[in-house]
C-alpha cells in the first residue's frame, strides 16, 4: 500500500462513513426515543437527494438545496409519526411494517412524479476541483472534504442540542424513562413528532449531500437501508452515541478493504456486523448498563 | 376499540400499497392504443387485479384477435429506470408490424411481467406468460437472470428471446434450443476490445470494475483470453465487483485512479455508470485511464450525466449498436425504427433524445418472433405450437443497414454488426449532450463471434461437459 492509497482511502472512508452516520443517526434517534425502527429511512434519503437535484437544476444555491433536503423529509415526518401513533407501545413489527409501507409508497410516488430516468447532480462549483497534499503527490476531491466537514458540523450540532438545550434534555429524558416524562406533564407526543422530524431530516440531508457523487433513481430508496443497517447494529440500535464511531469504522474498513481484496470489499460491512452481533449483540459502542 | 380499527385500517392501507408496488402479475400493453408511460403509471392499480393466481387472471384485452408476446421486464426496483428505453423498442417493432396489417390479420399485443430480480420469479413469470396464451416470451431482465430463463425454456420447450447481453452461461452451461439471443454477445464485445484496445492501441493491462452478472464476468475473462492471443503479456491488474444497487464506489475508484491502469473495463449501466463517472471525474480517473464499456453512446445510460455537462468525452470508448446520429448510414428499415422510437409518447414525456441500443435489441427480438410466425403461416404450420414456432424462429433472416441477421446454429446468437468508437462531444448538441462516436470501426459478427472450436476450448477450460 502506497502513501497515496492510504490517504485516498482515509478521505473516502471518512466521507462515506459520515454519510452513513447521518442516515443511521436519524434512525438511531427514532429507535432510542420511540422504540421504532424506521424502515423507510432510505426513501427519505432518496427524496432528499432528488430534491437537491431539482433545486440545483433550478439554479438555487447548493447550501439551500441541502436545507430543503432536510426540511421536506422533516415535514413529511409529521405525517409518518401520526400514522405510527396507534401502534406505539405495541410489538415493533407493526411500526416496522408501516414504515416499510410508507417507504414503498414514497418511492412509487417519486417514480410517478419524476419518472425513473437516472439523474446526475453537478458538483457545486465552490467545491469542485481537488485538494493537493504537498510533498505526498496525492490529490483528493474537495467535495469529499466538504462532506466530512459538513457532516462533522451536524454531528457537533446534534451533540450540543442533546447536551445544552432544553429539547435535548427532554429527548434524553424520554430515552431514559418515557413514563416519568409523561408523569411530569410534558407533551411526549409533540416531542416524538420533533424526534421523527429530525430523524427523517437527517436521512434527507444525507441523501442531498450524496447527490453530486451518485446517480439517482427513486427505486434506490428501497436499498439504502441495506447499507445503513450494519452501522446501526455495530453502533447499537438504540445508541445515538455509537452511530458515529460505528459509521467511521465501517467506512474506513470498507475503504481499506478495497485495497487488499478488491473483489470482496463489499462483504466487509456485513462481516463486521455479523462478528459484532455474535460477540456483542447490543453493539460495539453500546452503553454499559448500570 | 378505536385503536384496533385504526390499526386495521393502517395495516389494510399498507397491504394495498405493498400490493400496488409489488408487481407479481401481468400488464397488457396494446401497442397501438396506450401511451406506455401512462401504462407504467397505471400499473399499480392494475397490479391489484393481477395479484390473484395467473390461472384465474386472464390477460386483459385478449379476445383471440391478437398475437400475444410475453415480456419479462423490470417494472420495479432501481432497474426500472431504464424500462422506457426497452419498451419503446418492442413497441416500435409492433407498430411496424401492425401498420403493415399485422400477422395473420392480427395485431401484436404485449403482456408485461416483472420478475423483480428474483430467479425463482423468472420461472413463475414465464410460466404465467405461457399460460396466458403468449406465443413466445421476450426476456429483458438482465444477463444475471438470463440463464434461469434459458433453463426454463429448455424445460418447458417454449421459445424465449433473450435481449440481454449474451453470456457463456447461456451459450455453454445452460444452452437451450428454445432460447434465442438478440442482445450483444459478451464474447464479441471482449474480442472487439482486444482487437481495438490491445491490438491497435497497444494497451497492456486493465482493471475490471462492474456489476456481477454472467455477461460482465464473461467480458472480463474473455478480454484476458482474447487480449493474450494478441499480446501474451496483457493482464488484469485487479477486479472490483459492485452491486447493481450500489452507488458509492469512491473506495475502488480512488484505488483505480492511483493504480492508473492502461484501461478500465467498466460494466454496469444506468445509475451504476452515472455514479462511476461522477466519482471517476472527481478522482481524475479519466485523466489517467481510458474507460471501455458497451454503451459508449447509449442514451439510456449516458443522458443523465450528459445533462450536467460533465460527461467525459473522449475518455470513454467501446461498443455500440446504432449510429443514431448519422442518417447516411441508415436504410429505410432503420430510419423507420428510429422514427417510430422517437415518435413514441414515452420519448416525449421522458425526454429521451435518441434511440437506445437496448431498444434496438428489443425491436430485433420482436421482429424475429414475427418473422418466425410469418414463416409458419407461409408453410401452413401452427405457430401456436411452441415447438413449431421455435424451429421457425431458428430459420429466419433479414438484412438492414445494421447488418445481416440470422440465428447461428452454434449458439442461437443473432448476427448483426458491432461498432467500436470513441465518445465525442462534437455533434452531441443535437442530443442534449449525449455523446456520439468518432473513429468508428465496424465489425461483422463473423469478425467477432467465437467459432465452434473456440467455444469447445473454452467449455473445456470451464469444465463444461455435454455441450459439444
Amino acid at each position: 500500500m502506497t502513501i497515496q492509497q492510504f490517504v485516498l482511502a482515509l478521505v473516502v472512508g471518512l466521507a462515506s462513513g459520515m454519510i452513513s452516520y447521518l442516515t443511521a443517526s436519524g434512525m438511531s434517534l427514532i429507535i432510542s426515543g420511540m422504540g421504532t425502527i424506521n424502515f423507510g429511512q432510505g426513501a427519505f434519503y432518496i427524496l432528499g437527494a432528488l430534491l437537491c437535484y431539482y433545486t440545483v437544476k433550478a439554479n438555487i444555491p447548493f447550501v439551500l438545496a441541502l436545507l430543503i433536503g432536510f426540511l421536506v423529509p422533516a415535514v413529511i415526518g409529521i405525517v409518518v409519526e401520526f400514522l405510527l401513533r396507534p401502534v406505539f407501545g405495541l410489538d415493533m413489527t407493526y411500526s416496522m411494517l408501516i414504515t416499510m409501507g410508507v417507504s414503498y409508497m414514497l418511492c412509487d410516488l417519486m417514480s410517478m412524479m419524476w419518472g425513473n430516468t437516472v439523474r446526475a447532480t453537478p458538483v457545486p462549483a465552490a467545491f469542485g476541483g481537488a485538494i493537493r497534499v504537498a510533498g505526498l503527490n496525492v490529490a483528493f476531491p474537495a467535495y469529499y472534504m466538504f462532506i466530512i466537514a459538513f457532516s462533522a458540523l451536524i454531528a457537533i450540532a446534534m451533540r450540543l442540542m442533546f447536551n445544552k438545550t432544553k429539547l435535548g434534555i427532554y429527548f434524553r429524558a424520554i430515552i431514559s424513562d418515557r413514563h416519568m416524562v409523561e408523569c411530569l406533564g410534558i407533551n411526549v407526543q409533540r416531542l416524538f413528532t420533533v424526534m421523527f422530524m429530525i430523524g427523517l431530516g437527517l436521512g434527507g440531508i444525507a441523501g442531498a449531500l450524496n447527490a453530486p457523487i451518485s446517480g439517482l433513481t427513486p427505486g434506490q430508496g428501497l436499498t439504502v437501508f441495506n447499507s445503513v443497517f450494519p452501522v446501526l447494529l455495530v453502533g447499537g440500535l438504540d445508541n445515538m452515541d455509537g452511530a458515529l464511531p460505528a459509521a467511521l469504522v465501517i467506512g474506513l474498513a470498507s475503504a481499506y478493504a478495497a485495497i487488499f481484496m478488491p473483489t470482496y470489499y463489499n462483504l466487509v460491512p456485513s462481516v463486521i456486523m455479523v462478528i459484532v452481533a455474535f460477540f456483542k449483540p447490543k453493539g460495539l459502542f453500546a452503553r454499559k448498563e448500570a | 376499540m378505536k385503536k384496533k380499527w385504526l390499526s386495521l385500517l393502517l395495516v389494510f392501507a399498507m397491504v394495498l400499497s405493498l400490493t400496488a408496488c409489488g408487481n407479481n402479475g401481468s400488464e397488457t400493453a396494446a401497442n397501438e392504443t396506450e401511451a406506455p408511460t401512462n401504462e407504467a403509471e397505471q400499473e399499480p392499480a392494475a397490479q391489484e387485479e393481477a395479484e390473484a393466481p395467473a390461472a384465474e387472471e386472464a390477460a386483459p384485452a385478449s379476445d383471440g384477435d391478437t398475437i400475444k408476446i410475453g415480456v419479462l421486464c423490470y417494472l420495479s426496483s432501481t432497474r426500472s429506470a431504464t424500462l422506457g428505453f426497452f419498451q419503446i423498442g418492442w413497441e416500435a417493432a409492433a407498430a411496424e408490424i401492425n401498420a403493415a396489417g399485422g400477422i395473420d390479420g392480427k395485431n401484436v399485443e404485449f403482456l408485461l411481467y416483472d420478475p423483480q430480480g428474483d430467479a425463482a420469479q423468472v420461472s413463475q413469470r414465464l410460466t404465467e406468460a405461457k399460460n396466458d396464451g403468449c406465443v413466445a416470451a421476450l426476456f429483458t431482465s438482465g444477463d444475471d437472470l438470463a440463464p434461469t430463463a434459458a433453463e426454463w425454456a429448455e424445460e418447458n420447450k417454449f421459445p424465449v428471446i433473450l435481449q440481454s447481453n449474451t453470456s457463456t452461461e447461456v451459450t455453454l452451461k445452460h444452452f437451450s434450443e428454445y432460447c434465442y439471443n438478440v442482445g450483444p454477445n459478451a464474447w464479441a464485445f471482449a474480442k472487439m476490445l482486444a482487437l481495438s484496445a490491445v491490438g491497435e492501441e497497444g494497451k497492456k493491462n486493465f482493471v475490471f470494475c462492474g456489476t456481477d452478472g454472467a455477461a460482465t464476468i464473461d467480458a472480463e475473462n474473455l478480454l484476458i483470453l482474447e487480449g493474450q492471443k494478441l499480446d501474451p503479456d496483457f493482464e488484469c491488474l485487479a477486479s472490483y465487483r459492485v452491486s447493481t444497487s450500489d452507488s458509492e464506489f469512491s473506495n475502488i475508484i480512488s484505488q483505480i485512479a492511483t493504480t492508473a491502469p492502461d484501461m478500465v473495463l467498466q460494466q454496469g449501466g444506468g445509475p451504476t455508470f452515472v455514479s462511476f463517472a461522477q466519482q471517476g471525474l472527481m478522482f481524475g480517473l479519466f485523466d489517467v485511464s481510458d474507460v471501455y464499456n458497451d454503451f459508449v453512446v447509449d442514451t439510456s445510460t449516458n443522458s443523465g450525466l450528459a445533462e450536467t455537462g460533465e460527461y467525459p468525452y473522449g475518455s470513454t470508448k467501446g461498443m455500440f449498436l446504432l449510429n443514431f446520429w448519422d442518417e447516411s448510414k441508415m436504410d429505410d428499415t432503420i430510419k423507420n425504427f428510429c422514427d417510430l422510437y422517437m415518435e413514441n409518447e414515452i420519448c416525449a414525456s421522458s425526454g429521451y433524445v435518441a434511440p437506445a441500443d437496448a431498444g434496438l435489441s428489443c425491436y430485433r427480438g420482436v421482429k424475429a418472433i414475427a418473422l418466425g410466425i410469418q414463416a409458419c403461416l407461409d408453410a401452413g404450420t401452427d405457430y401456436t405450437d411452441p415447438q413449431v414456432l421455435t424451429e421457425a424462429i431458428g430459420g429466419i433472416s433479414w438484412e438492414d443497414s445494421t447488418g445481416e441477421h440470422h440465428f447461428r446454429e452454434l449458439d442461437n446468437q443473432l448476427t448483426f454488426d458491432y461498432y467500436y468508437g470513441v465518445s465525442c462531444e462534437e455533434g452531441s448538441e443535437a442530443y442534449n449532450g449525449n455523446p456520439v462516436a468518432t473513429d468508428i470501426i465496424t465489425y461483422s459478427s463473423d469478425d467477432l463471434l467465437p467459432t465452434e472450436q473456440e467455444m469447445k476450448d473454452y467449455a473445456e477450460k470451464l469444465g463444461v461437459t455435454g455441450r459439444f
